[in-house]
């Protein structure tokens, strides 16, 4: 494992580079997901299942293995090369689509005032043979349920739901390995409250960090209503980490979104 | 003088083969370009219109460029083409008259269906008892891939008078799935367990939240009607996976799938049904 840095998580790191030899296979539990790669003759063998999100998150990476044979309940995908010999590379990525998520009941947000909601989501991880070969295949490390985000069944978009709610105190989530954290602000400049009982976060469009203890965090959100009817603005570059935050960047966004802010209708990102 | 007459004769026959030539030759150069011409513009139209926009454009672009490669041989061999056209016309007037009432109503049907615009190339519509994929929309008909996959051609005129539904205009879909439970079953305790059943499948959509709708009171269970939303294209497995999920909850649950049955009393008046006793290996040996 090249990639093992020093850090003061309590979980080992589960991404970066790895040497599997051939005719070995390693083993990844990260949080609910079972990964199994098996380096055979030509081949990268991969096997995955995810199981339930406990409490306490299990994240271990056994490596040099004796092959075994793969559980017929996992998922299973073979990939052929002339050459083997590069290391592994597990890569922790954001969710593919927004991600929609419930304060714990409805809140209200006064005219001028403005909050920050910290919001767990769920991480995939992508899989490449190598540093510069392109992705084998990504798994969401627990597959979210689908929800649809919009007005009617019509108008929206299809996004995941989380499983977790969005708290206005940093202490009330709790970091865990699978998972990434995105601090929103939400200010309200318009001159009616802001009811707030969803919210869609558009994880593709941020960038995925990683601070000192090895928890993840993303790129923080601003979101702004505007005094105009029915409009939001989504900023990204402006708004910062935590203080004291010493993260490092991994990867780019799924999307990259050249506009650092754009006004979107309200029903986009509040319902 | 003789001479001079084979001369021109001749000469005009060489002509007229020459003419010939050119229309023929004008008529295949037409068609090449007209559908090279039409091709470009097909692949042009792909990026800036929908498929069946794109592939009106291409016809009309190549019949339109055809019908003047025709119209300039016509010129090479007539140079009145009046007369030609006169006659074709007659010829097409009485086409017309016989084939009109038809064609004429599916050709008037299929332009009221494209403004309509109720569904498109690749959409998934169901009329009575069809069901497949839309291939093309034509001039007089629309031609149909089915599940099963069998090419189906319904005419314009009955499209126009029928009630289609398209399954794939939107992008999410209702899932309904039928649920008996038997009559001793505490409903709330049904409805809760079916709404884990909907939360633990991650195609099945939490906004808008699944329901347990009652149906009936059936003759011998509750009939629930359990909606779940889901991704269109996901339709038939989520249905398929829902319907094993309930299954395996119910059996888990003890919820009673019921099998229809009919209670037989004598009633309070009458005496009880008589019991005889059968000994089995008696009656096989006949004994």
């Amino acid at each position: 494992m090249k990639d093992s840095e020093n850090n003061n998580s309590q979980h080992p790191i589960w991404w970066g580079e790895f040497t599997l030899p051939q005719h070995t296979m390693g083993r990844w539990h990260i949080g609910p997901l079972e990964l199994w790669v098996q380096h055979l003759a030509g081949e990268w063998r991969l096997a995955w299942q995810s199981g339930e999100e406990l409490m306490q998150p299990v994240t271990s990476v056994e490596l040099n293995l004796p092959i075994r044979p793969l559980n017929q309940d996992m998922q299973v995908c073979r990939f052929s090369f002339r050459e083997t010999s590069k290391p592994l590379r597990l890569l922790p990525t954001l969710a593919d689509r927004a991600v929609v998520v419930r304060p714990e009941m409805p809140l209200f947000i006064p005219s001028g005032e403005e909050v920050t909601l910290f919001v767990s989501t769920t991480l995939w991880v992508s899989v490449y043979a190598g540093q510069h070969s392109p992705m084998l295949v990504e798994m969401p490390t627990l597959r979210p349920s689908d929800t649809w985000f919009g007005p009617n069944t019509r108008q929206g978009e299809l996004c995941y739901a989380s499983r977790t709610l969005a708290h206005t105190q940093v202490e009330d989530v709790t970091p865990r390995p699978h998972r990434a954290i995105t601090p929103v602000q939400i200010r309200n400049h318009a001159h009616e409250p802001l009811r707030l009982e969803r919210l869609s976060v558009p994880v593709p469009l941020l960038t995925l960090y990683q601070n000192q203890v090895g928890d993840f965090w993303t790129q923080p959100v601003l979101l702004e209503r505007s005094g105009r009817d029915g409009q939001a603005r989504l900023q990204l570059g402006n708004a910062r980490l935590p203080d004291g935050m010493n993260a490092r960047q991994i990867g780019v966004p799924r999307q990259l979104d050249d506009e650092v802010s754009m006004f979107r209708a309200l029903s986009r990102f509040f319902g | 003088m003789h001479h001079q007459l084979s001369h021109f004769y001749e000469v005009l026959i060489s002509a007229t083969t020459l003419a010939w030539g050119r229309a023929i030759l004008i008529v295949i150069l037409g068609f090449l370009v007209a559908q090279l011409v039409a091709r470009v513009v097909g692949r042009l139209a792909v990026r800036h219109m929908d498929a069946h926009r794109g592939m009106l454009a291409r016809r009309l672009i190549f019949y339109g460029l055809f019908l003047i490669a025709v119209l300039l041989a016509l010129r090479q061999v007539s140079h009145d083409i009046s007369n030609i056209f006169l006659g074709a016309a007659g010829i097409l007037t009485v086409a017309v008259g016989f084939a009109s009432q038809t064609s004429a109503s599916n050709l008037i049907s299929g332009l009221f269906l494209i403004g309509e615009k109720s569904f498109s190339i690749g959409d998934t519509i169901s009329i009575g008892t069809t069901s497949g994929e839309v291939l093309s929309i034509d001039l007089l008909s629309v031609k149909l891939r089915t599940f099963d996959n069998l090419l189906v051609r319904v005419p314009n005129e009955s499209l126009v008078k029928s009630e289609i539904t398209n399954l794939t205009r939107f992008p999410i879909r209702r899932i309904d799935i039928q649920i008996s439970v038997g009559e001793k079953e505490d409903l709330a305790r049904v409805r809760e367990v079916l709404m884990e059943v909907a939360d633990q499948n991650p195609a099945a959509l939490i906004e808008p939240r699944p329901e347990v709708r009652f149906s009936a009171f059936g003759e011998s269970s509750f009939d629930l009607q359990f909606c779940v939303w889901t991704r269109r294209e996901n339709y038939v497995a989520t249905r398929n996976s829902l319907a094993e999920d309930v299954i395996r909850a119910f059996r888990k649950h003890d919820i009673e799938l019921p099998y229809p049955y009919r209670a037989l009393t004598t009633g309070s008046l009458s005496e009880p049904f008589p019991i005889r006793v059968v000994n089995d290996k008696q009656d096989m040996t006949g004994k």
